[in-house]
């Protein structure tokens, strides 16, 4: 009896994920037509790139050529480089790339080693743009995303716009092609209705443009953020977005502002990736049951649910594989990724064939998120504390890229953010201290 | 929204301060101790499943009772043998006396045909004579057609009898028909563990999950007849069939499963 009301609930769970992403989402971004995506000419405000930068070495370079070469008015765009105390050579870099900026680029070292986050706000604190644009030092920015998020901005209120993020290494291996598939997801319908009501609860860190006077409102929180006394480290950005939500403010996002990074190589590297997020996600619902229900009904609801199922999915699994029925409901998970990964080839068959990946690789999904499921959100459940997995092995926080995770609609939300515990490149990898 | 003023962290009371390091502790250990859970239960199902993957040695016990199907299946086929064994012997009997009157007939018509056949020849006109004569010979002729026939029958419903009794006395000697006046107990094996089941094997329980076996008895021989039971670890349905066995030790009758031969882990 119990355990069939707890199937019920699991799968009335999933049903509501389901409608929210896939039909209602969708359904209303149809009936909005143009009006989903509300852009502005008329507010051309200043703007400031700000890049923390812990140990990328040459690939520093790249991101910082691809933010020159920005379309968005160059009096009105700075670059602010914070260097973490890299212990390589990308200050030299950085530098290098500065003294062809025309000035347009500055570079600042950190005294000492303080995270993400902390650099974040000094170079904030010391800017005096009206937006703050954050990017990943590892990413690459298409020419116009600044600009595609400046136009966003189409009310005061509007505190944060989110861009999408991409993989750079595509074809790399089948678990970088299977994340492919998973970001097409995340962006394309994952965040659709939160979308619908300017609530996006997670705008990646990867390429994110905030109002300046916002985040220096919510300093405090980002700098003081700790639970029982125990600093908190990890999924900032998603924390920062729904605190900027919990201020009363909107926050939306754009597909037209595009960043692209490098997603993890090997399995190792992607489980530890997910989870850091598996924390990230279990600690920010748990903080949203506060006030999150203040919200629009249907922001809430899914915002619960996806919590709720986050819990309760390792549960159904464990009970699944232990009734002996793992065969049954892998083959429920390969059903859905074949189904997933045909109507992302549907849908992508406009475009270049380096832009898109065979839509079998996102088969080996449909081993790799139960598994993570079953096995990370335990873990990170009963380490929430651990900072042993932090970003770029030192006191930072990670970062967020993926924005919204699986795509398989049985499971929830994952959450943010590119993998940079763990510089993905070998030579990037080869850098980093041993932590 | 004001814009002026800063957002501030909330700050815990002082009760609440002075209680989170020791919260933070409890979560630690408590975590530990549920991580530690978790993995020493993934160790065991892991465990569990490629023993149980490969086990080719487990029977399930079944205690029968006179509700059992196959008790109550077994006492329908004894029944039905007495019948059938009843309605034999009344078939013999009939038989039998069939082939008394025929050799009755046999020996009067043999006496007629003597003594008429002597007085016919020396009478060729007596026609009630000849008639009398010719019907004696003719009877006789025909019992003696008939015997050999009837007495083929008997002998046959001899030989039926005999093997109708033999199944009656192994239908009635089945555990499933003493089931009805005892406590009996008799075990599942799956058609893919047979090869290692024989009559004298000796029966093995575990306590501890399979970590504590004992003997607990042995088994006895094993039965006709397809039945279906469950995998003890997976519940999957398993065809195979029934052993009786003879257990020293009664409570392993309720045991959820035995062992035939060996310990199933056997250095312990």
């Amino acid at each position: 009896m119990l355990i069939g009301f707890f199937g019920l609930i699991v799968k009335a769970l999933m049903m509501i994920i389901f409608i929210n992403r896939y039909i209602a989402g969708v359904a209303v971004r149809l009936w909005r037509g143009s009006k989903w995506d509300e852009t502005t000419d008329d507010y051309e405000p200043t703007v400031a790139v700000v890049i923390p930068m812990f140990n990328e070495g040459k690939g520093i370079a790249e991101t910082l050529d691809s933010l020159l070469q920005q379309s968005y008015p160059k009096h009105k765009l700075t670059i602010t480089v914070v260097d973490d105390m890299s212990t390589d050579d990308s200050y030299e870099q950085a530098m290098r790339v500065a003294r062809r900026s025309g000035g347009r680029l500055r570079v600042i070292k950190n005294t000492r080693n303080m995270g993400k986050r902390r650099s974040i706000n000094r170079a904030v604190r010391e800017a005096d743009a009206e937006i703050i644009v954050s990017v990943d030092s590892d990413v690459v920015v298409d020419a116009d995303a600044v600009r595609q998020l400046i136009r966003r901005f189409v009310s005061p209120d509007i505190a944060a716009v989110g861009g999408r993020v991409d993989v750079r290494n595509k074809g790399e291996n089948w678990l970088t092609r299977m994340q492919v598939v998973k970001y097409w997801y995340s962006y394309g319908f994952m965040k659709n209705l939160e979308w619908a009501f300017r609530r996006v609860m997670c705008l990646s860190g990867c390429l994110t443009a905030y109002r300046r006077d916002v985040l220096i409102k919510l300093e405090p929180l980002l700098e003081n953020r700790e639970i029982l006394g125990v600093p908190i480290r990890y999924g900032e950005d998603r924390y920062l977005t729904r605190q900027i939500v919990k201020a009363g403010y909107y926050t939306t996002m754009t597909l037209d502002a595009v960043c692209r990074t490098n997603v993890p190589t090997r399995l190792p590297d992607y489980f530890s990736q997910q989870l850091r997020w598996r924390r990230s996600n279990i600690m920010d619902y748990a903080g949203g049951m506060s006030h999150v229900w203040r919200l629009n009904p249907i922001v809430a609801i899914h915002f619960f649910s996806l919590f709720g199922l986050l819990l309760l999915y390792p549960v159904l699994l464990a009970r699944t594989i232990v009734a002996g029925r793992f065969w049954s409901t892998l083959v429920v998970h390969v059903v859905f990724a074949a189904v997933f990964g045909l109507w992302y080839r549907w849908k992508t068959r406009k475009q270049p064939a380096s832009e898109t990946v065979n839509p079998f690789s996102f088969m080996p999904i449909a081993i790799v998120l139960p598994v993570i499921y079953a096995l990370m959100t335990p873990v990170a459940m009963f380490t929430l504390d651990s900072s042993s997995w932090e970003t770029r092995g030192h006191a930072g926080n990670d970062a967020d890229a993926d924005g919204d995770g699986d795509a398989i609609p049985v499971e929830e939300d994952s959450d943010d953010g590119a993998d940079l515990s763990r510089p993905q490149t070998a030579a990037a990898r080869a850098q980093l201290p041993a932590a | 929204m004001n814009m002026d003023s800063t957002v501030k962290p909330p700050q815990p009371g002082r009760l609440l301060q002075a209680l989170q390091p020791a919260i933070v502790k409890l979560y630690r250990i408590a975590g530990m101790a549920a991580l530690g859970a978790i993995l020493i239960g993934l160790i065991l199902f892991l465990t569990g499943t490629i023993f149980w993957y490969f086990n080719r040695t487990w029977v399930r016990p079944v205690i029968l009772s006179p509700e059992h199907a196959k008790v109550m299946s077994a006492t329908n086929a004894l029944s039905e043998a007495k019948m059938q064994q009843d309605a034999m012997v009344v078939e013999k009997a009939t038989a039998e006396a069939q082939l008394k009157t025929i050799d009755k007939k046999i020996e009067i018509y043999a006496k007629e045909e003597t003594e008429l056949g002597p007085q016919a020849a020396a009478k060729p006109n007596d026609t009630t004579l000849r008639v009398s004569y010719d019907r004696a010979v003719e009877e006789h002729a025909d019992a003696e057609l008939q015997r050999p026939v009837v007495e083929q029958h008997v002998k046959q419903l001899e030989a039926n009898l005999v093997e109708q009794e033999k199944k009656v006395g192994r239908l009635a000697a089945s555990p499933y028909i003493r089931a009805n006046e005892e406590k009996r107990v008799v075990g599942f094996v799956p058609y893919q563990n047979l090869s290692n089941i024989h009559p004298g094997v000796t029966l093995y329980t575990c306590d501890w999950g399979l970590i504590k076996c004992h003997s607990v008895g042995k088994v006895l021989s094993i039965l006709e007849g397809e039945v279906q039971d469950v995998h003890p670890h997976d519940d999957s349905v398993q065809r195979g069939v029934m052993v009786e066995v003879d257990l020293t030790d009664p409570d392993a009758a309720t045991e959820n499963v035995m062992f035939a031969g060996s310990k199933p882990f056997w250095w312990l």
